[in-house]
Formats: structure tokens, C-alpha cells, sequence
């Protein structure tokens, strides 16, 4: 009885609420189980390895973050660091985007403030999942404003787990992308809303967003491109207004002037051409806003004449003034990095530094499939109802999903930056056609007289069962693809790896760590260690020294320098190492656990660089190369690759270790070849320390002779 | 220093056995008596098992342990104790004045030896390469080790039985081989600490000739053959080009490693001799007659240089600050005016004096020196310069290298950041942005005006039409 009366007090409560009630518990019910699940997904690398800061780049970020908790925000902006880029230098606070530091900084001193006692690190592991939970809230919001609620759950859930935007945002990927994709979206939904309602109010809210963008990713081109864009697509379509005016006038004025206080950014905004249409949009907003004041006010065939001339006069100064600026500097050309997004070719053709990182590279179409999956399909659907119920909002999510499947189409990288979009537009197609099919369903248990008038659709209620379980199965698929894909492809650090033996269990490879404690260790306090830039950002963070080059590319030549050094002779790479005060030189070998991604897979980037300017004109890639074009570390290999400085110290000792059954000593088991320089000293370099599994190598760089022989 | 001196010893002693270990005990014994000899010959048949290594004949070997008051040991290794009579003058010179006050941060091993055998080379090469001083006196029979020894320094000694010739410039005494040679002062290298004056009459020599190593950028050629001598077997018809030919060929010479210990090789031994020290000299075509050689003069300046009595500067104190700052900053900002100020002292007779020279300079190194300067001398041994920090941000170096010829190499290096402005040493107005500030703060109040007027005005107007 007792249990009659329980479950009868349940549903009372259940029923009691009014349906809106009942409506807003759902929704909140929903959104708050996608927030907990887009953090949970993310913990994966923290479970299976530990709090532990992943890749390169966020190693920097750790670090400055470290720096900035410790020493407070003035410091911070002074910072002039110089471990890195020895000698040069590096000025962090003017060099950098502040905001995730900012961010997890303030955190970490509020919880501290709350006498909640936490490492900077962990706050640091953890931003970017806390962050994913906020960006499924804000893609709720952000899609309910441009479709209905049902839209929004759907898109929120589905950005919770996509891999596109995981890739970016698990435990410990501590970088710049993981709250810019939050901060974007954010900027968005204010500017729909500005846009919706005209208010100052909500763009001066959207300004504000817009700054904390541009404080926090250099990808904010992105935005301030397409917000401009959108305004134009307004204005052609006719749709242009008093709201659109005052929302963007309000956004581009303090959102600009909001931004130029982020010192890398600079007066870039007024000056570089990524930003002109910005700027040349704002001021076609106040012309289309004269023009339409004027024209109540004038009759229309003095209207006319008026604008002919004045559209003429304003095109004229407007080129004059722009080539005027551009041949005297004032306006910088444009960037390496943009223009590799509009011509793919270009960068690899010019700038082999932009070229040689991975995530510049074009999108191969699986890793689209790869990282979005069932999203990929329902884009168009989505699209589909966009057009199909156009409204201001509309169009931009149009131009949003349209502008961004372009660039991640270029790079790789971009991704990020189309997987929301996918998800909201994904979320829109989903949910229409759901509410679409789930209305038929109920057609069948309503009386005749409706079923009547719709009898000219066959098996209505079958096929809407049969769609709702498709796509049922589809999202499920979808659900498992993206936690198999987090786990199996996103969730490992880099830092530490780990691999399959022959017996199926998971040996773990701590070869990075373990090198870099022990130049932490055993290496003088300002000892310069030289490697190549991918490492630079780890050692500085983890070993505590100074470095020649590190994953910030800002030098081009000091970086080639570095090329050259690795690509040279013996004798060549002293003269470039005594030049630049080099203690230690570090290289990465897989050679011997099978780790592909190691300096010898990357070689041929450090000689296109090295070769790519005046003082290392000596280094062509066709040396490095057999007659027949090919890139062999084997006997057949070309003389010169077999005796520069990187092979040397990559296969030093190498030639009478036995790697694999069967094989020869000496046999490499990433390239599958038995190499071809085996017995050889080092004049120049001794070995200092080679880590358990070889994977990272150290030499010292020896002092001249003391009897000059 | 004694118990290094035992522990660098003991690194012979690894090498050639028990028979250093005996001398390693008389050496304790009578390391207060002057001009020990410890006689081997005792423990010949002990050594002889240690030795089978050894392709020459079988020398007697003689140490003379040398004593000076202080620390300053000099470690004399002799093939032949007929040596220790004919060179008395040059061994009488080392216990001179000069050297028994013994400078306290050196040991000299004095290979004075023309042995065939092979006494450990790697011995004499670590020995040297931890700041011992080495002066070597070779003659025709030199043996493989004392070869070894010069290509390890940077000279190549011709082979064995060889002598240095020179069919025009040879004394009147020599006997009929033309191997006696005449070698003029102004053949000597120009470099005052090392050979002394050149202002001497001619020195003798009689030897084998070497070549220098020309990549090595070490050495000094300190006297070098005039341009008619060659090195060659004199018994011998020439069937081959000679090893060293003319200039090229080299008497002495000498290297200051890069720990600045210092060596000399000498081809002759008996440019060390008592004979040669009081012959007279005249070439046999025809030259002046001198009574007495300058051999003495150039061995014991050499000596003087080789064993660190002469040339011997140190730096200390290297102070950098701001102007009218005492302690140095963690970092220097672009175009700081900064202070660099360095000790430098030379040794003579035994006390470290200030260093006289207006050519020392200062450079102030990123990569490329961005500033060089000379330091000027102050009170007292202190150099000092003054010069403003470029305005190019980065980490630089103080860099002193003072490199000059017979001198210690001075090298001292301070690295140094030097930042760029703060955000907060940025001028506050600019002169020239004046237009803008007053447009700005015209336009606030322009604007505020305007909105209050407008308020206002709108207000009134409405109330008034209404």
C-alpha cells in the first residue's frame, strides 16, 4: 500500500506542475545532463594517465599561467622572458593572447579567496572541460534564439561530444582554443540578440564578448570577418534596418576600441587588411543609413542623380586612400597565415615554417567523417530549414556554416571552428524533422475526422516510425562513435605514451619526462639547450632552461639557424652551435620504440627551413635526397643526410643495437630500414644521456680543444 | 698543492708502475733538499717488467724533483745524468732568485729529455690539459713519445735522425755537417714576455726542426730556421723533399693551451747547454763574432714564460651596475646607462701588481657585439667602462677577451638580460599627439554638453508645444 501511495504522491507532483512547468524542468534536466556529460567525456586522458598537461603548446600556457598566479597581472604584462629564444628574447606580455591565463589565474585566486585549496596545475587540466560545459549552454541559447528550444537541446547535446571541438578541449589540452570556441559562441548569441532586438544593450554585451575573444585566440579574424558579413548579406537581401544599424555601430565602435587594448593586438584592428572589412562595412552602414534618410527627405529623381555621384566619388577615394595606405605600409599586407587560408598552395609554396606544422595542412575528407560524423549528413538538412524560414538570424548561421566548412576545408586546424556550427545547424535539422514526424505520430491515435483530411499520405504512421527509429539508431551510432573516438584518438597527452605489447597490455612510455627531469638535474642553471621548435615550449616548462627556438615561430631566421645547425657537418653545426652559446642539443628517436613522429620524420622540414633563408643558401633539400628522389636513412641514402649532425646524434651508438627479431643491429623501426652509417664517433658532441626506450636523446656540446688539436 | 702534485704523480704511476711509487717516496723525503736526484737504478729489474712497452733502449731515467719555497714544484726528466752536469747554468737558473719564490698555481713538468722510449703521452697531455706547464727539449734521437707528445701539442717533429741544416748560416765550430746553426735574434718571435729582448747576439742551435700544425691558432712559433735551412738526415743524400724547408721550419716553439698552461718545444737540448750558453758565436761565412750567445738570454726568458713568471695576468671582480647604482639589476632596460668595471693584474716577482694597458676592451655581445668599447683604467688594478645599453631588448653578455701574445688569455663573460620598457616607463604625453588629446577632451565635452542641452532642450520644447 504503502508503495501504491508512494508512486501515487510521485505522479501527483508530476502532474501538479503546469506543462510550462514541467517544460523548463525538462529543458533544465537536459541541458544540465549535456553540460555534466561534455565535461565528463573530456576526463578520459586524466583516468587512464594523470592530471597532466598535455602536448606542446599548453606547457606554455601552464607556464604563463604559472607566472601570472604567482607574481600577479603587471609582471605578467612586463614579462620579458629569457629562457626562451636565447638570445633574443621573448616579450610574453605583448606576444600572447591573455585570456585563458587571465582566466584560469582568476579562478585559481577565487577558489583560493574561498579557502578552496587547489594547484594551478589542476586548474589549468580542467579549464577546458569546464569550459565545453559552458559552450553547450551557450549553443543551447545560441540556437534556441535562431530556430526553438527543441533545436537547442538537441545542438547543445550534440556539441557536448562532438570529436571536432574534444580534439581541442580535453583534460589537460590547456590551450587557447578551448575557451575561444565558448567565447565565439557567446559573441554570437549577443549579436543575434543585438541584432534581434536593436538595443545598445545587448551590442555593447556583445562588445564586451568580442573582446574577451579577441583576449583570447588570434582566431578572432574569424569573427570580425564574419559579423561584417553577415551585415553585407543583410543589406543586399534588403533586410538592413535602424536594429542592424545600431547593433553592429555599436559593436564594431567599442568591440574595436575594446580589442585594441589587447597589446598583440595592437592597432592592428585599424591597420591590417584581415580588418578592413570591418571597417569598411561600419562605414557602409552610415552611408545606407544617410542614404535612407535622405531619400525620405529628397524626391526621388534628385535622389537618384545624388547617389550616382556620391556612389562614384566614395569608390574613387575609397581605392585611392586604401593604395595610398598599402603602398606607404600604413595598411600591413596580409599575413602569411591568411593567405594560406584563401590559397592552400601558398604557404606551402613560400613559408615552409606555416607549411610544416601539421594542423596547417588541408583536411583529408575522412577526418571529416572522422571527427563529425552523423553531423556531416544533417549540415544540409539544417541548412534546408534555414532557407526555408529565412530571418536575420538565419542568414548568419547560414554564412556562419558556409564561411567555416571553406576554411576547415584549408586547415585542418579550422575544424574547431565548423564543428559548432555543424552541431547547431545538425541540431536545427534533427529537431525539425523530428517535431515534423513526431506530429504524424500522433495522427494515428487522434480521431478520423483529422486522419481523413491527411489520408492522401500512405502509412503515415509507419513511415514517421520508421524515420524516428532511423535517426534514433543514427544518433545512438553517433554517441558511440564520439566516445570511441575521444577515447581512442583525442584523449592521449603526447606527453606520455603508450602502446600495445605483444600480450595486449598497455606499456606505458614516460620518455619525455623522464629526459627532461634530467636536464632539470644534472645541467648547469643557465645551461642553452638547442632542439628543434616543437620541443621548445616543453623544455623551458619542464626542464627549466634556456632554449634557442620554441613553438612560438615569431623568428623565421633564428628558427633556420637552428635548421641549419641539424642539417649541417659536424664541423659547420660547431661554428652555428659555439655562435649561439649551445650546451646541449636534444633529439627526438623513434628509431628504436617505433615513435614515427620523431626528428628524423620531421628532418626534411628543418632543411627546407634552415634552407629557406640568405645565411643557409647551402642547404638545398636535393641533397638530402637518393638520386632517385628518395628520402633513405639506409645504406642507399644520399652521403650527405648520413653525415649531418641529426643523423649522427639520432643513430649514435645505434648500429649494434638489436631492435627486432631477425633483423639485422641497426635496424630502424619506423622507417624499416637497417641504417646506413653505423660505426662512427661524434668529434664535436659527447652523449649525456639517452633515455630507457631511446626516445629522447641528449648530447653536450663539447668545449673547443684545450691544445687546439 | 704538494698533495696534487702526489695525486698527479700518481697518475705516472699508474702508467709506469711501482717505479714512480718509489720516487712518489723519496720525492715526500727529500722534497726539502736541493736539486734531488733519485737514482733508479736500484729498482731496474722491478722496472723492467713494467716496461717491456718500451721499443727504445733502455735509458736511465733521473728525476730531479726541484723544490721551491711555496708550492711550485718543476718536475725535471732526465734520459742522462751527464745532463745534469752540462746544463748546470740552466738548472742553476731555475733555483735562481726568480723561481724559488714560486708562483702557487702551477706545477711545471720539465720534460727535459731526449729519450727513444715512451713514457705515457696521455700522462703528459692530462698533465697539461689541468694547467701543468711543460718545457721539452728534444735532439736528433727523438724518440715516439716526445713526437707523439708535439703533434698532441700542435707541432710535428721530423723523424728521427734528422737534423735541421743550413749550408750558409752555420758557426765557424760546427764540424763539417753544417747542423750547428746560426740563428739570428730577429728569427725570434716578436713578443717580449716570451723570448725577452731581441736585442742579443745570435743563438746557436742544434737539433731537429718541426713544422707547426697551421690550423691550430695556439701556437707560437717562438724561432724559426732563416730561409735557407731545410731538415733533413745529414749523413744521408736527399732523395725526397724535406719534411720542413726554410722558414717553415721551426726551432722552438711554443703553445699556451686554452687552460693557459703553457709548453715549449725545443728542438735542441743543447740550446740548453753550458757549452753553447758561454760559446762564442760566428758565422762560418763571414759574420760578426759575438763572445758569448744569447742562447742564455732566450732559455731563461723562455724558461721565465714557460713556468709562469712572466705574462701571468688574472681578472677578478667583474662588477656591473647602473649609473649611480651599486648592485647589478636582475635585468637592464633598453638604454639603461650601465657601469662595467674588472680587476686586472699581472704577476711580477712573486706579488700580483696592477696591469698596465689601454688596449683592453669591453664588449657587450648578443650574438654580434652591439657595443665595443675600452675599458679605462681607474685606481688601483680596476678597469672601467661606462656606455649606454642599445635599444635592442635580448640577452647579452659582458665579454672582456683580452688575447695577446705571451699573455694569459683573459676571458670573462657576465650574461645579462636586458628587457624592454615597462608599460609603465613609456612617456605619458607625447608632444606631438597634443592635437589628438585636445580633439578627444574637446569631444568628451562637446558630447556631454551636447547630450545635456539635448535632454533638456527636448524636454522644454515638448512641454512647451504640448
Amino acid at each position: 500500500m504503502s508503495s501504491t501511495g508512494v508512486q501515487y504522491k510521485k505522479k501527483g507532483w508530476l502532474i501538479q506542475m503546469s506543462p510550462e512547468k514541467q517544460d523548463t524542468l525538462l529543458k533544465m534536466l537536459i541541458l544540465s545532463m549535456a553540460a555534466i556529460l561534455s565535461f565528463s567525456t573530456r576526463l578520459f586522458s586524466v583516468l587512464r594517465f594523470e592530471s597532466v598537461i598535455h602536448e606542446f603548446d599548453p606547457y606554455f600556457n601552464y607556464r604563463t599561467t604559472r607566472f601570472l598566479a604567482e607574481e600577479g597581472f603587471y609582471s605578467f604584462h612586463n614579462w620579458f622572458d629569457d629562457r626562451a629564444w636565447y638570445p633574443l628574447g621573448r616579450i610574453i606580455g605583448g606576444t600572447i593572447y591573455p585570456g585563458l591565463m587571465i582566466t584560469s589565474a582568476t579562478i585559481y585566486r577565487v577558489l583560493r579567496f574561498l579557502n578552496i585549496p587547489i594547484d594551478v596545475r589542476n586548474v589549468c587540466v580542467f579549464l577546458a572541460p569546464l569550459f565545453s560545459s559552458l559552450t553547450t549552454i551557450v549553443t543551447y541559447l545560441l540556437t534556441k534564439e535562431l530556430k526553438d528550444a527543441g533545436s537547442g537541446l538537441v545542438a547543445a547535446a550534440m556539441i557536448s561530444i562532438v570529436p571536432g571541438y574534444i580534439s581541442r578541449s580535453v583534460a589537460g589540452s590547456y590551450d587557447n582554443e578551448g575557451i575561444a570556441i565558448f567565447c565565439m559562441l557567446l559573441t554570437y548569441y549577443l549579436w543575434i540578440k543585438a541584432v534581434k532586438s536593436g538595443t545598445i544593450y545587448w551590442g555593447a554585451l556583445c562588445a564586451i564578448a568580442y573582446f574577451y575573444m579577441v583576449s583570447s585566440w588570434g582566431g578572432y579574424v574569424f569573427l570580425i570577418n564574419l559579423i561584417p558579413l553577415h551585415v553585407i548579406a543583410l543589406m543586399i537581401t534588403g533586410r538592413f534596418s535602424h536594429r542592424i544599424y545600431i547593433a553592429y555601430s555599436t559593436v564594431y565602435c567599442l568591440g574595436t576600441m575594446l580589442s585594441m587594448q589587447i597589446s598583440f593586438v595592437g592597432f592592428q584592428p585599424v591597420q591590417s587588411s584581415e580588418h578592413m572589412a570591418a571597417l569598411g562595412v561600419f562605414g557602409l552602414c552610415q552611408l545606407h543609413a544617410f542614404v535612407d534618410y535622405v531619400r525620405s527627405r529628397l524626391p526621388k529623381e534628385h535622389f537618384e542623380v545624388l547617389f550616382k555621384t556620391v556612389i562614384f566619388l566614395t569608390a574613387g577615394l575609397s581605392a585611392l586612400v586604401g593604395g595610398v595606405l598599402t603602398v606607404t605600409g600604413k595598411i600591413s599586407p596580409w599575413t602569411g597565415r591568411f593567405y594560406s587560408l584563401l590559397d592552400p598552395s601558398y604557404a606551402k609554396n613560400n613559408i615552409p615554417i606555416i607549411a610544416s606544422v601539421s594542423e596547417h595542412q588541408p583536411t583529408s575528407w575522412s577526418s571529416f567523417y572522422f571527427d563529425l560524423q552523423l553531423l556531416v549528413f544533417m549540415f544540409p538538412v539544417g541548412l534546408y530549414f534555414c532557407f526555408s524560414k529565412l530571418t536575420d538570424a538565419n542568414i548568419f548561421i547560414i554564412l556562419y556554416g558556409v564561411t567555416s566548412i571553406y576554411f576547415a576545408g584549408v586547415m585542418v586546424r579550422l575544424m574547431l571552428v565548423l564543428a559548432p556550427v555543424m552541431c547547431i545547424l545538425a541540431g536545427i535539422g534533427v529537431s525539425s524533422m523530428m517535431t515534423t514526424y513526431a506530429k504524424q505520430l500522433d495522427v494515428s491515435q487522434q480521431d478520423r475526422k483529422t486522419k481523413r483530411f491527411e489520408s492522401n499520405f500512405f502509412m503515415k504512421s509507419e513511415v514517421a516510425w520508421t524515420f524516428l527509429t532511423v535517426m534514433m539508431a543514427l544518433l545512438v551510432t553517433y554517441t558511440f562513435h564520439c566516445t570511441w573516438v575521444t577515447s581512442e584518438a583525442y584523449s592521449s597527452p603526447s606527453i606520455v605514451l603508450s602502446a600495445r605489447s605483444h600480450d595486449g597490455s598497455r606499456i606505458i612510455f614516460d620518455d619525455f619526462r623522464e629526459a627532461y627531469y634530467w636536464l632539470r638535474q644534472n645541467t648547469p642553471e643557465d645551461a642553452k639547450v638547442m632542439s628543434w621548435w616543437d620541443y621548445g615550449y616543453q623544455i623551458t616548462a619542464m626542464a627549466n632552461r634556456t632554449i634557442l627556438v620554441d613553438n612560438n615561430t615569431w623568428n623565421n631566421t633564428h628558427i633556420s639557424r637552428v635548421g641549419q645547425a641539424m642539417a649541417s657537418s659536424e664541423e659547420k653545426a660547431y661554428e652555428i652551435m659555439r655562435e649561439l652559446d649551445v650546451d646541449y642539443v636534444l633529439v627526438i628517436f623513434g628509431g628504436l620504440t617505433g615513435y614515427s613522429s620523431d626528428d628524423i620524420n620531421k628532418f626534411l622540414w628543418m632543411v627546407r627551413i634552415g634552407g629557406s633563408t640568405d645565411r643557409g643558401r647551402h642547404i638545398k633539400e636535393q641533397d638530402y635526397y637518393t638520386p632517385s628522389g628518395e628520402f633513405r636513412i639506409d645504406r642507399e641514402g644520399s652521403p650527405i643526410l648520413l653525415n649531418c649532425l641529426m643523423y649522427k646524434m639520432c643513430y649514435y651508438r645505434f648500429g649494434s643495437v638489436y631492435t627486432e627479431a631477425g633483423k639485422p643491429p641497426g635496424y630502424d623501426r619506423v622507417r624499416n630500414a637497417e641504417i646506413g652509417n653505423k660505426d662512427f664517433e661524434l668529434d664535436v658532441l659527447e652523449e649525456a644521456y639517452t633515455t630507457e626506450h631511446w626516445l629522447v636523446r641528449i648530447y653536450k656540446v663539447k668545449k673547443l680543444p684545450n691544445r687546439g688539436v | 698543492m704538494c698533495h696534487w702534485f702526489i695525486a698527479k704523480l700518481s697518475v705516472y704511476a699508474k702508467h709506469v708502475g711501482k717505479f714512480f711509487s718509489v720516487v712518489r717516496r723519496r720525492w715526500r723525503v727529500f722534497s726539502r733538499v736541493e736539486l734531488t736526484f733519485i737514482h733508479p737504478l736500484r729498482n731496474l729489474k722491478k722496472m723492467k717488467n713494467h716496461w717491456q712497452l718500451y721499443t727504445g733502449i733502455a735509458f736511465v731515467f733521473c728525476f730531479y724533483v726541484l723544490p721551491v719555497s711555496g708550492t711550485g714544484e718543476t718536475l725535471i726528466l732526465l734520459d742522462n745524468l751527464a745532463i745534469k752536469e752540462t746544463h748546470s747554468m740552466f738548472f742553476k737558473e731555475l733555483q735562481g732568485k726568480t723561481f724559488t719564490s714560486g708562483l702557487n698555481f702551477f706545477l711545471s713538468c720539465f720534460v727535459f729529455v731526449e729519450f727513444g722510449g715512451s713514457l705515457n703521452v696521455q700522462a703528459i697531455t692530462d698533465f697539461i690539459d689541468n694547467g701543468g706547464n711543460v718545457l721539452v727539449a728534444a735532439s736528433s734521437s727523438v724518440g715516439d713519445v716526445i713526437r707523439e707528445l708535439g703533434s698532441e701539442c700542435g707541432f710535428e717533429i721530423d723523424e728521427e735522425e734528422t737534423s735541421v741544416i743550413d749550408h750558409l748560416n752555420y758557426d765557424l765550430s760546427d764540424d763539417g755537417k753544417h747542423t750547428l746553426i746560426v740563428s739570428e735574434a730577429s728569427e725570434l718571435l716578436d713578443a717580449p714576455t716570451v723570448v725577452g729582448s731581441r736585442n742579443i747576439p745570435p743563438v746557436l742551435f742544434r737539433g731537429v726542426g718541426t713544422i707547426s700544425d697551421q690550423d691550430n691558432p695556439l701556437v707560437l712559433e717562438v724561432l724559426t730556421a732563416s730561409s735557407t735551412a731545410y731538415s733533413y738526415k745529414p749523413d744521408v743524400e736527399i732523395s725526397e723533399y724535406p719534411h720542413a724547408v726554410g722558414k717553415s721550419t721551426l726551432l722552438i716553439s711554443a703553445l699556451q693551451a686554452r687552460n693557459n698552461a703553457r709548453v715549449v718545444f725545443s728542438g735542441s737540448l743543447d740550446f740548453f747547454s753550458d757549452q753553447f750558453f758561454q760559446a762564442s758565436v760566428q758565422k762560418a761565412h763571414g759574420g760578426q763574432r759575438y763572445e758569448k750567445s744569447g742562447n742564455q738570454a732566450v732559455a731563461t726568458a723562455l724558461a721565465k714564460w714557460v713556468f709562469k713568471q712572466k705574462g701571468v695576468l688574472r681578472a677578478s671582480n667583474v662588477k656591473h651596475h647602473r649609473k649611480g647604482e651599486t648592485f647589478p639589476p636582475d635585468s637592464y632596460t633598453v638604454m639603461d646607462d650601465v657601469v662595467f668595471s674588472i680587476n686586472v693584474e699581472i704577476y711580477k716577482d712573486g706579488k700580483w701588481l696592477p696591469f698596465e694597458a689601454k688596449d683592453i676592451q669591453l664588449d657587450f655581445v648578443r650574438i654580434d657585439p652591439f657595443v665595443r668599447i675600452s675599458l679605462k683604467k681607474k685606481e688601483g688594478t680596476k678597469y672601467e667602462a661606462v656606455f649606454k645599453v642599445p635599444d635592442v631588448y635580448g640577452v647579452y653578455q659582458f665579454k672582456v677577451d683580452y688575447n695577446r701574445m705571451g699573455y694569459t688569455h683573459l676571458y670573462s663573460t657576465t650574461q645579462v638580460s636586458v628587457r624592454p620598457l615597462k608599460h609603465t616607463q613609456y612617456e605619458r604625453f607625447i608632444p606631438s599627439a597634443y592635437p589628438y588629446y585636445l580633439s578627444a577632451f574637446s569631444m568628451m565635452g562637446g558630447v556631454f554638453i551636447f547630450s545635456f542641452v539635448f535632454l533638456h532642450f527636448r524636454e522644454t520644447s515638448k512641454s512647451k508645444t504640448e
